[in-house]
């Protein structure tokens, strides 16, 4: 990033090779596969990122900074949306309300490419996905999707190492229950 | 995705099913017509930073040149400025008054100093000749004259009899409240007498008896003794 700072267009290139799928990914399943949500989310994040190259300064990974800068456009997606603040997101009014967003945003996503048994799959565990609260998706897709640890997650979302592990359990487990139901 | 290939060993519970069959399914792409955007937008912007780089590279020179003649370009208008103070200050003939108030107990002495000049019997004419009140214009034009003569001129004449000499005209054009005819021919007299010119001053007094018999009242009481001498 620092070279990209100083004007290396390649380094920009390497970097956003690496990191495009999973920050696509991590906006993808939160916009519970809406992909031109995801796609607006995803060029905004790295539009951000161009602006801040020369702002850039080493002090954590770059992951870590740049799953802070998704996570901050998605809050405000959230928020400019659904009306609703990250703090509500872990209760259990709001959840149901995810939930049903969920269900309406699959419902009006069908394509044929889902017909195939790939696609039911995918299509089940993104939406139980998709049926785990907010807070909880989001520590599970910074973990799979970022690649970032308990301890990195801790960090970027303000929660403590504890917290961010039961929210990791809880979505382990939702998927899980998934997973067990499509075999 | 690479962070994919770490996921078995991240997992909190360890699931290593759950992350695989995720593997298996995450697998969505941005549209390459995003990616292409956004690589567009990060040459653009390096771009104006490379211009503006190649900008800067190509100044030096033309910034060196104007670092290098800054300094004589601010003595320069500083020197300007200077002038333009001194030249909307007073000029000499402004403020000389002051100074001219000074020069006559400097110039009748001055002149005195050598007996018998030309020079310096004019300019004891001009000083003497006029009334006090109307002296310090006329004495400021014979002023510079003189003090310019004198300085070479300095010689014989004795400083007491100068300074009694000058001080009796003075005195006498002062005191003695006469016509304008007598009272110059006196200081006349005294001045060449005071200069030491003792042949001259008779010869002044003389020709101030033919024309007013009373000359010699109009003389200062220094002279009086003096003046009976002569014939």
């Amino acid at each position: 990033m620092r070279a990209y700072g100083d004007g290396d267009t390649r380094a920009f290139e390497a970097l956003y090779a690496r990191h495009r799928a999973a920050t696509y990914r991590y906006f993808l399943r939160h916009a519970n596969g809406h992909s031109a949500t995801a796609d607006e989310l995803h060029q905004d994040l790295w539009l951000k990122v161009i602006g801040a190259r020369e702002r850039y300064e080493t002090q954590a990974k770059f992951s870590t900074w740049l799953y802070t800068l998704a996570r901050h456009r998605m809050v405000d997606h959230w928020r400019s949306r659904h009306g609703i603040s990250l703090a509500s997101l872990e209760d259990e009014a709001t959840v149901t309300q995810a939930e049903e967003s969920v269900a309406a945003s699959r419902d009006g996503s069908d394509d044929p490419l889902h017909a195939t048994i790939d696609a039911q799959a995918r299509r089940r565990l993104f939406a139980a996905l998709g049926a785990v609260p907010a807070l909880q998706r989001d520590a599970f897709l910074l973990h799979v999707e970022g690649g970032l640890s308990l301890e990195e997650i801790a960090g970027l979302t303000a929660a403590s190492g504890e917290t961010v592990k039961s929210r990791l359990r809880y979505a382990y487990r939702r998927l899980r229950a998934a997973l067990e139901d499509m075999a | 995705m690479s962070n994919h290939e770490h996921e078995s060993s991240r997992s909190p519970d360890g699931d290593t099913a759950l992350d695989r069959a995720w593997q298996q399914l995450s697998d969505e792409q941005p549209p390459p017509s995003l990616d292409a955007a956004i690589i567009a937008a990060a040459r653009k912007s390096t771009q104006g930073r490379n211009e503006q780089a190649q900008f800067k590279r190509a100044s030096p020179p033309s910034r060196s040149w104007l670092t290098r003649w800054q300094p004589l370009a601010a003595a320069a208008a500083v020197a300007g400025l200077a002038l333009v103070l001194v030249q909307s200050l007073p000029r000499d003939h402004d403020v000389a008054p002051t100074m001219r108030m000074e020069e006559p107990a400097t110039a009748p002495a001055a002149a005195q100093e050598k007996p018998g000049s030309p020079a310096t019997r004019e300019s004891i004419e001009a000083t003497t000749a006029s009334p006090p009140a109307s002296a310090v214009p006329q004495k400021s034009v014979a002023a510079p004259e003189m003090s310019g003569r004198t300085a070479s001129e300095a010689a014989a004449a004795p400083a007491p009899a100068r300074t009694t000499a000058a001080k009796a005209a003075a005195t006498a054009a002062r005191d003695n409240v006469a016509p304008p005819g007598a009272a110059d021919r006196a200081a006349r007299v005294a001045a060449l007498y005071a200069a030491g010119d003792v042949a001259g001053a008779a010869d002044a007094l003389r020709e101030f008896r033919a024309v007013d018999p009373g000359a010699d009242t109009y003389l200062p009481e220094s002279l009086r003794d003096w003046a009976r001498t002569v014939e």
